[in-house]
């Protein structure tokens, strides 16, 4: 007889019959344990299994944003009863407000029903009584079937299956089983030391085990897919030829705008929703005389008002771009460097976000340039299409990739790639490059032509995870990170 | 960037192109939303004129061939037709205004609706929530000119869309715009010390840049216009008065210049509408796309993009039209001769040469750890670098040095003021959200943590444990940070060592050449308790210098 077994027997024996946690608690055996060797024994019929089926319900994350008000109650309540202009209101409200019957739809207006107008004047909305219900019971067992399957088509819960097991009863041959335990009755369970070196088991067999019992599947420890996913992204740049940089996260303003001709003055600058610091306020650029050459670059080049302290202000680095910046510098000293010179950084950056489920402050992005003599736009679509291709992405088909102009400080010609994405139905944005701008080289130091480009890095990866946001990837709750799908297939 | 909407059928009808989605990409703009007949496009910040639907209509017309407009032909009436006296009151305020009016101007239909829109989204981007630069739109005809633009103590005007006269600082404290506005003209939460505002020879027009007056409002009949541009920036104020002269011009109307006159300086006349001229070596072209582009085509390309072009022997000279305020050189140009070329028209070609890709040490290691620390039963883990006093220090009960804690100015977020300094909270506050998983549970994470040392800003990486089960002690953890320490090479002595997050007598720090490099033990019950763990835990970290950087 299996340790187990043996243990849940004697348990009962005395007991007669318990539940799970009662037995757990007398044995100090795990669940699952108790699980198998609860229907290895039923299968031998020493113990008979009580068993139920539940319906556990879990709300979603969008579920739970939903427990206060679904969308379509607020857009009613917002219409107060009358009319309102559709561009005003939130989509997905006005959407199910007509599903319920609460709004006529004409012209570019939403007219509340008399259903509406009740639902406005706060009658119970069974949805997310029943919502609030399985927040609290978790047991969708007794509402409205409808309804739940309503939510679980909304993506607001969602349901699993369980058998549960709710009582273990000892029979009389599970008695007996007990009692000729270890005089070889049923013969060998757990295989010892003592059995293999003694021998022992050539003279009694061994018992069989019901293979169909369940076991608890095991996971091994991983690495995080961050880790996986940048290693697959590092693997085809080396193999493109590029190597690896770094550099800082927290920088003066100068490194992540001022050296890119970012502004001073200008919404460039506020739309990136930059993260500045009041300790350390400021950081100094060391190079004065590369100081100065950005300064007149903004002043002369840009017809600007450029002031040093702004310059100096600390911040978290928006974008790694200013990680090619303090390369292309770096470099230009080097007069007989490896040219084209090809280097590429992955990091982490930052923007001052309001978070929720969906955003983050941080995120990861690569920054790529070739720093050179004879380069141009065709040599850069090869580069990021070679690059995407490799990543497993289908480039080559008619339609899949769209190139179009776009607009950076930084870069002129700027462009943009878009990838149609065949499980969204729709185009996202990869990354935006171009060719820095002469006046920035030039501050840097170089003389040469440099083909730079941005991409995000976590976006890539959501579709091989099946996540849709960045807090699905940074909560590193401990059974995802051991149970999510690989990145490599 | 900003979004503007319109009536899809009026763009249609403006620009002349039935196929807007792939114009408005051609161009480098791009459809946010198409729905009940409106259209919603992402204006990048570096063309205003864009905003516009006439602006918009003209690129669109242009690029498609669909309805070519000449960018050579903004020309202003001669004469002035009324004058703006500028007083010394604005100088430290709101020292600049330029001024524009248009006769006959066509505002029927969604036409108003479109000029008002485009002139808040200018005055939200281009002049940083009218900061910078505001612009107002007034009836001409109502207007009894010469106009004053001065700053004054106190004032009262009808605002516009009411029809009771107010005080300026009811204004500003009552007032929906005034609210929105304040920090304009004033530091936030405070009253203005004057308040710059225009007024003609018999009243206040406008209290600047915060509202109208009800006595100026323009109102869809309205046929003749004057619209004044203030702000801080000489050069902005004129670029705006440029662009609005040009989308006047296009949309049908006469534009007349207004003579600005300084107290104490020249006069000056707006809309200036300066052409400049550029002069681009094909070569340069060629270069920049990668590929050779027929001199003729040049030309084409230029003008669909709006400039008037003239080749001559190996160069072409563009005239840029006045509404291109986002112009400086030639570079620019040429994005415009690639973009109306198309990228699709681009064939990828490889960059000769061979070279030879080279991993970053730093990762090389952070690598290598990773192998370690999972062969061990570890499970990575990758957190938020931003983090709070109560998470970094208070649950872990451990001290605060805010002189040492690299702090943000402004947070959107609450939660979210300060870079981390240690791993180890992440790692907790990730065993504490999974608590119903199995036991037990051992997470790693080699990430990067901040402080302020010596004055400088240090960036180290960061190797910490963690393990969670019934049976976790010190011995487990000193295991694992002896194998680590030997697997780095690094020679360090392990002393007793006080930390708050550990139990005292159970806690022990790592020391090489005297400085504490790491710490480790069993986490004490009280920040077990704050990070709603129920099992005992060890755990331990261990920080060391990025590796050449």
């Amino acid at each position: 007889m299996h340790e187990y077994e043996r243990k849940l027997l004697s348990v009962l024996s005395g007991a007669a019959s318990g539940n799970i946690e009662s037995i757990a608690k007398a044995t100090s055996m795990e669940r699952d344990q108790i699980m198998w060797a609860a229907e290895s024994l039923a299968a031998l019929g020493a113990v008979n299994v009580s068993k139920s089926r539940t319906e556990e319900a879990t709300l979603t994350e969008e579920g739970r944003r939903y427990l206060g008000e679904f969308p379509e109650e607020r857009v009613i309540k917002e219409m107060g009863g009358k009319s309102a202009i559709l561009d005003k209101l939130d989509n997905i409200g006005l959407l199910w407000a007509k599903k319920n019957g609460w709004i006529a739809i004409n012209d570019k207006s939403a007219h509340a029903t008399e259903e509406g107008k009740r639902a406005a004047s706060g009658k119970e909305y069974m949805p997310r009584t029943v919502l609030n219900l399985l927040d609290k019971k978790g047991d969708a067992a007794g509402s409205d079937p409808d309804i739940i399957e309503t939510l679980v088509k909304r993506k607001l819960v969602r349901i699993k299956e369980h058998t549960i097991i709710t009582r273990i009863e000892i029979t009389a041959a599970g008695r007996k089983m007990l009692a000729n335990d270890g005089s070889g009755g049923g013969g060998i369970g757990q295989l010892t030391r003592e059995i293999i070196t003694g021998g022992g088991w050539r003279n009694s067999g061994f018992r069989k085990y019901d293979v169909s019992s369940p076991a608890e599947a095991r996971y091994p420890s991983r690495m995080h897919p961050m880790r996986e996913f940048t290693n697959k992204m590092r693997q085809v740049w080396f193999n493109m030829g590029f190597t690896e940089t770094l550099g800082p996260m927290i920088e003066p303003a100068f490194w992540s705008f001022d050296a890119l001709f970012s502004p001073q003055d200008h919404p460039t600058r506020e739309m990136q929703d930059t993260f500045f610091l009041s300790n350390p306020e400021t950081i100094d650029v060391e190079d004065m005389a590369l100081f100065r050459r950005v300064k007149a670059m903004h002043v002369k080049g840009g017809g600007r008002e450029w002031r040093e302290e702004v310059a100096k202000q600390a911040l978290l680095r928006v974008h790694t771009t200013s990680v090619s910046a303090r390369s292309i510098y770096k470099h230009a000293k080097e007069d007989e460097g490896n040219f084209p010179m090809k280097l590429f950084s992955i990091g982490r950056t930052f923007r001052n976000e309001s978070i929720d489920y969906k955003h983050l402050a941080e995120f990861h992005q690569s920054d790529g340039i070739v720093i050179g003599n004879r380069l141009g736009i065709s040599n850069l679509l090869y580069i990021l299409k070679s690059f995407y291709r490799e990543m497993g992405l289908d480039v080559e088909g008619k339609g899949k990739l769209k190139i179009k102009p776009s607009y950076f400080p930084f870069v002129e010609p700027g462009l943009e790639v878009n990838y149609f994405d065949e499980n969204r139905g729709e185009w996202i944005e990869l990354c935006g490059g171009g060719i820095i701008r002469k006046e920035i080289t030039k501050a840097l130091g170089t003389n040469k032509t440099v083909l730079a480009w941005g991409m995000s890095v976590e976006r890539l990866m959501f579709d091989t995870l099946g996540i849709e946001t960045l807090m699905e990837l940074y909560r590193n709750e401990v059974g995802w990170l051991r149970k999510r799908k690989p990145i490599e297939r | 960037m900003a979004t503007i909407t319109f009536d899809t059928k009026d763009l249609v009808e403006e620009s002349g192109v039935g196929d807007l989605d792939s114009a408005i990409n051609k161009i480098g703009m791009e459809i946010k939303s198409e729905e009940m007949g409106e259209i919603s496009i992402d204006i990048t910040p570096n063309r205003p004129d864009l905003l516009d639907i006439t602006g918009l209509g003209r690129a669109l017309g242009n690029i498609t061939g669909k309805r070519i407009r000449e960018g050579g032909r903004y020309v202003v009436r001669k004469e002035p037709i009324t004058e703006v006296k500028v007083g010394r009151g604005v100088k430290d305020v709101r020292p600049f205004i330029s001024a524009v009016v248009a006769k006959g101007i066509d505002l029927k239909g969604n036409r108003l609706r479109y000029l008002i829109n485009f002139t808040n989204k200018i005055a939200d981007t281009y002049g940083r929530r009218r900061k910078k630069i505001a612009v107002g739109i007034h009836d001409f005809d109502k207007i009894k000119g010469p106009l004053v633009y001065d700053a004054r103590a106190e004032g009262k005007i009808i605002p516009l869309g009411d029809s009771e006269e107010m005080g300026f600082g009811n204004v500003m404290s009552m007032h929906a715009k005034g609210r929105e506005y304040h920090d304009a003209i004033a530091m936030e939460g405070k009253k203005p010390n004057r308040y710059p505002m225009i007024s003609d020879a018999e009243k206040t027009i406008a209290l600047v840049p915060i509202i109208n007056s009800a006595g100026t409002a323009v109102t869809e009949s309205t046929r003749n216009i004057l619209v004044e541009v203030t702000g801080t920036s000489e050069k902005g104020i004129g670029e705006i008065a440029d662009l609005l002269a040009c989308s006047f011009m296009d949309g049908g109307a006469e534009v007349y210049p207004v003579n600005i006159s300084y107290e104490g300086r020249n006069k000056t006349i707006t809309p200036g509408l300066k052409y400049r001229e550029v002069t681009i070596r094909m070569s340069a072209i060629d270069k920049t796309v990668g590929l050779h582009i027929d001199g003729n085509e040049i030309v084409r390309y230029a003008n669909m993009t709006g400039y008037t072009a003239s080749k001559h022997g190996k160069a072409v000279t563009l005239n840029v039209p006045p509404y291109r305020t986002d112009f400086l050189n030639e570079q620019d140009a040429i994005d415009d001769i690639v973009m109306a070329y198309g990228y699709e028209n681009i064939n990828p070609a490889p960059i000769a040469g061979h070279s030879i890709g080279v991993p970053h040490r730093e990762m090389e290691r952070s690598n290598s750890l990773a192998e370690f620390a999972i062969g061990l039963g570890f499970t990575e883990a990758f957190n938020q670098y931003l983090t709070n006093e109560n998470n970094e220090f208070v649950k872990m009960r451990r001290k605060y040095d805010e002189k040492k804690a690299i702090r943000t100015a402004y947070s959107k977020t609450e939660s979210l003021n300060m870079l981390r300094s240690s791993v180890l909270p992440s790692l907790l506050q990730n065993l504490g959200i999974s608590s119903h998983e199995k036991l037990p549970q051992m997470l790693f994470e080699i990430g990067s943590v901040f402080s302020i040392d010596g004055g400088k800003v240090s960036e180290k990486t960061s190797m910490a444990l963690v393990s969670e089960h019934a049976k976790a002690d010190f011995s487990e953890i000193k295991g694992y940070v002896v194998s680590l320490l030997e697997r780095l090479e690094i020679n360090a002595m392990i002393k007793e060592h006080q930390d708050g997050a550990f139990i005292e007598g159970r806690c022990a720090a790592v020391v090489r050449n005297g400085a504490v490099i790491g710490v480790f033990g069993e986490v004490h019950p009280e920040v077990l308790a704050n990070f709603k763990l129920e099992e005992p835990v060890v755990a331990g970290e261990i920080s060391f210098g990025k590796a050449g950087i």
